[in-house]
């Protein structure tokens, strides 16, 4: 499909580089070095980090919304280390992650992980066969969390409204 | 024994002869045949040298023959040693019994001491034909004519300049600057051109070793390397360069206009005009294709500097060298529709790009579409143009495109313009290139990889259509403006102007080096020299770099007299030449011309090749240093007395081929012994008759060993050789002699492995064949003894 180059799309491409770390996006000369070296891209065909820069360059935002593949990356930092630009692809996805928080496009796993952190101040359920496996390995049991202060703290940032009001 | 006095002296080279060649038989086998013979441990110790001098002093000798290593070790210090005892340098042999003889045939004492005498007798033979030879010197004139007043040729005049010469400066526009001048800042330093171009150019007007001739161009050049005679054609200019002070009142009362050619037509200037405040000289000129003939400005004019019917005048110079500097020009862009170029007013060249965003330029500083006047919010470059490209006939990359468009992106970013750069790579090889590169990246450019299929209208803007191969997606682009990238071409009149010089140009019509890594600055003709895009695209820092050397060939060059080595060829017969120009045709050094219906060797010009002297139908030309009469003394010299079986005469080329045949030497491969080498300066140098004359005198076979067809130093010579060859091989068959006998072959210094192969295979083809045969050989006797 042919890409059209528009305002909106010079609109988004702005947007994109004004987040904390995805500033040097421009640099990107399109090695490959990132995509050869993720863990996800050798299992995942369409996941390419040289295309999710290539894409938000051209600011292809629907292409980049849709689907799961903002939340495909395993967020290993590999591609950070290694990029001989650096670019930071991660921090890009970071930022588009932020921004399909934003525009409501959370996917719905992610959205159920973040509740449930919300609720129980671990993204999964601490219970007893838990704690076992702990005390084998020599460890106290998990700490307690302040639930109401977690939660307290995730609604005052404006996270958690976001992410209930996610309605993908 | 004749009245020569040959002395002959054999090298044992500490055994590394004597342990396989038995030198002192070649000594007693020799010693009635001339008047001193000697065998040395080592000849080329001092205490031997003097041995020779003082024997030659003792004895009387004339001539000497020295059996030893390779002449590339010792002879310049042989022959100046003799030199001092007043013995001509042409009558020094050297014959090479070491790296072609006792360390190739280590296992066969009886081949290489046969081998050794027979080389020895050759070389006996052919100094007996010896005539002493001089060279010659000849005077140079030490001035320099620089063609183009680009940033190449101010640099290299200024340098000459500095070095105490006089130099001619020509350049066919109205002011020096060349295209430099025309842009407003150079990568990758952005720094302002005209700021660091104006003061070398004022340089250049006040130095009192450059004359200058602008509006000129040079119109004839005859004359020899270190002599030439310059025709230099100064165009109807209108003004007088020696009243006219520069005021410009002419040019605010000119009615004529024409396109400014300094701002690439983009706006119109007058017809008497300046083509830059800064121009040098800082006269104005009329343009006679747009003036009207009033006769304002010559009224006007405050101090009487115009003179509306100036002729031009001619003007001669007598210079050693020349330097050609004529730059380039951008591909016409007409030929190719896809671009747009000339339909669409949105779309502009390169260097419409640098007046545009020259803040004195056509637009005065204003980003506009030039024609139509609207604003430029983006703009989209498109790289490689036509080069790059066969089908455009520009298959070459113009070098300086992806960096000019760096340059120019970044100063469209830095007034926010959205920049798209369409490529195929991005070549950015250089100091400080790459970092460029990455800053222009960091601005904001965009660079898509995918070469502009076509530019289409939208609106008021174009929409640039090409691949993105990171995508593997189509992308439409409207913008504002669209700048291609031209190939960078050589102007006709530059090659013209090659031609005329007999400069060879190459296949991308830019001047051929004289040697592309090892002698760049160098054409291929004499004390002509080049510099900057003349030689292909390049940027200006490499540029200067060129012109900077091509002022020290200069001055290399004229820095005394010339000295021409006797080894030129020469009309020995004008009797029996029929004025066919044969050699004229053939000379790959056009050295030839013809004057009275008879043959002119120009002998500055002649290499000494040899080429022309098979050529000719009726034997009137011939060689110094190496005559027909010395060939075939050295013929049959090494094959009249040979006890050999069998007899393989191998014709050598004396740099590559025979530096080849020596390291095979020093690496002790081994062949077989029947091989017996002279070397010759091109395989163009010999004539079938040489060959049968061999076969004649014993020869069972005969090689050639040519050099590289590009890389010997006679050129052509090497080239035109194979043919020639060839055409003998079939040719002998009429004598009887089978074609199989006759082998070519070229020898590159690095395959000196392959000349065992080709010796031991050359041998058993014509061991296979058996010796000659007799009635054959007898018949050839009858024809060539």
């Amino acid at each position: 499909m042919t890409i059209t180059v528009s305002r909106e799309a010079k609109e988004f491409r702005r947007k994109v580089m004004e987040t904390p770390g995805a500033e040097k996006l421009m640099r990107c000369y399109q090695c490959g070095t990132c995509t050869a070296d993720c863990p996800i891209a050798k299992r995942v065909p369409e996941f390419r980090p040289r295309q999710i820069a290539r894409l938000v360059m051209y600011g292809q935002k629907e292409r980049l919304m849709e689907g799961d593949l903002l939340y495909l990356c395993a967020g290993c930092y590999t591609c950070y280390e290694h990029c001989p630009q650096e670019v930071h692809v991660s921090e890009i996805v970071s930022a588009l992650r932020r921004i399909s928080l934003d525009e409501g496009h959370l996917l719905p796993g992610f959205k159920a992980l973040m509740e449930g952190v919300a609720e129980m101040g671990y993204i999964y359920e601490i219970d007893e066969f838990e704690n076992e496996m702990r005390e084998d390995d020599g460890l106290p049991p998990a700490p307690v969390p302040d639930t109401d202060g977690i939660e307290a703290v995730m609604r005052a940032t404006g996270f958690l409204g976001k992410v209930e009001a996610s309605t993908r | 024994m004749s009245d020569e006095k040959i002395g002959v002296w054999v090298c044992e080279c500490g055994g590394n002869i004597s342990d396989v060649v038995e030198t002192q038989e070649i000594a007693e086998a020799i010693k009635d045949e001339v008047a001193y013979v000697n065998v040395e441990r080592y000849l080329c110790s001092k205490p031997s040298v003097d041995g020779i001098k003082q024997a030659v002093e003792k004895h009387g000798l004339d001539r000497v023959v020295l059996a030893c290593c390779t002449p590339k070790m010792h002879r310049t210090t042989f022959l100046s040693n003799l030199e001092e005892k007043g013995v001509n340098p042409a009558f020094l042999e050297i014959v090479n019994i070491r790296e072609q003889c006792s360390w190739v045939h280590k296992d066969d004492h009886e081949g290489a001491t046969q081998k050794a005498l027979d080389l020895v007798r050759g070389a006996v033979t052919k100094v007996k034909e010896s005539v002493p030879l001089e060279s010659k010197r000849m005077e140079v004139v030490p001035e320099a004519l620089i063609i183009g007043g680009g940033v190449a040729g101010i640099t290299t005049s200024l340098r000459l300049s500095e070095n105490g010469m006089k130099v001619h400066l020509v350049e066919k526009r109205p002011s020096i600057g060349g295209h430099m001048i025309q842009f407003p800042k150079v990568f990758p330093t952005l720094d302002c051109s005209q700021c660091i171009l104006t003061p070398k150019m004022a340089e250049v007007s006040q130095s009192r070793n450059i004359d200058l001739y602008t509006y000129s161009e040079v119109k004839e050049i005859n004359g020899v390397p270190g002599d030439f005679n310059v025709k230099v054609w100064v165009k109807p200019r209108g003004v007088d360069p020696e009243k006219c002070i520069g005021c410009g009142v002419c040019n605010t009362v000119c009615p004529g206009k024409a396109k400014d050619e300094y701002n690439e037509g983009l706006n119109e200037r007058k017809a008497i005009y300046r083509p830059f405040p800064q121009a040098v000289p800082s006269i104005y000129t009329i343009d006679y294709d747009a003036c009207l003939r009033c006769g304002a400005c010559e009224k006007a004019c405050p101090a009487g500097a115009i003179d509306i019917d100036d002729p031009g005048k001619e003007i001669e110079l007598n210079v050693g060298a020349i330097v050609l500097a004529t730059g380039f020009e951008l591909y016409d862009l007409s030929g190719l529709p896809q671009y747009g170029y000339g339909v669409y007013p949105n779309v502009v060249t390169s260097l419409e790009m640098e007046r545009i965003l020259d803040v004195n330029g056509p637009t005065g500083s204003r980003l506009i579409v030039p024609e139509t006047g609207k604003e430029v919010n983006s703009v989209a470059y498109v790289l490689c143009a036509g080069s790059r490209d066969t089908e455009v006939g520009r298959p070459y990359c113009s070098r300086v495109c992806c960096l000019y468009s760096l340059k120019q992106a970044q100063l469209l970013r830095e007034r926010n313009v959205d920049v798209w750069i369409h490529y195929i790579d991005i070549r950015a090889p250089g100091r400080r290139y790459e970092e460029f590169y990455r800053t222009t990246q960091e601005k904001g450019a965009m660079f898509v990889k995918g070469k502009v299929t076509e530019i289409v209208p939208e609106g008021d803007q174009v929409l640039v259509r090409s691949e993105d191969m990171m995508l593997n997606r189509m992308v439409e682009n409207p913008v504002d403006l669209v700048v291609l990238a031209p190939p960078i071409v050589t102007t006709e009149e530059t090659l013209k102007l090659a031609e005329s010089l007999r400069v060879p140009i190459d296949e991308d019509q830019f001047v051929l080096e004289r040697h592309p890594k090892l002698d760049p600055m160098s054409t291929k003709r004499d004390g002509i020299y080049a510099a900057g895009v003349i030689i292909g695209p390049k940027d200006i820092q490499s540029t200067t770099a060129e012109a900077e050397g091509a002022a020290m060939k200069v001055v290399n060059f004229l820095s005394g007299d010339r000295v021409i080595e006797p080894n030129k060829a020469f009309l020995s017969d004008p009797e029996v030449c029929n004025g066919c120009e044969e050699c004229v045709e053939v000379c790959p050094e056009n050295a030839i011309t013809m004057n009275d219906g008879k043959p002119v060797i120009n002998d500055v010009m002649c290499s000494g090749c040899g080429a022309c002297i098979p050529a000719c139908p009726e034997n009137a030309l011939d060689q110094q240093g190496l005559s027909d009469a010395q060939l075939k003394a050295n013929i049959r010299g090494i094959l009249d007395h040979s006890e050999a079986e069998l007899k393989i005469l191998a014709f050598v080329e004396q740099e590559l081929a025979y530096t080849a045949v020596d390291l095979a030497g020093i690496a002790r491969l081994t062949y077989p012994s029947s091989v017996r080498i002279i070397s010759l300066p091109s395989m163009a140098r010999l004539k079938k008759e040489h060959i049968l004359y061999a076969f004649a005198h014993g020869a069972d076979g005969v090689m050639m060993l040519e050099a590289p067809e590009h890389e010997g130093p006679y050129g052509y010579a090497h080239v035109i050789s194979e043919e020639r060859i060839d055409e003998y091989r079939w040719e002998v068959e009429d004598d009887d002699v089978d074609s199989s006998r006759i082998w070519f072959s070229r020898a590159y210094v690095p395959d000196w492995r392959k000349l065992e192969r080709v010796f031991k295979t050359f041998h058993d083809i014509v061991d296979g064949e058996g010796p000659l045969e007799d009635d054959v050989r007898d018949a050839l006797l009858e024809e060539y003894s």
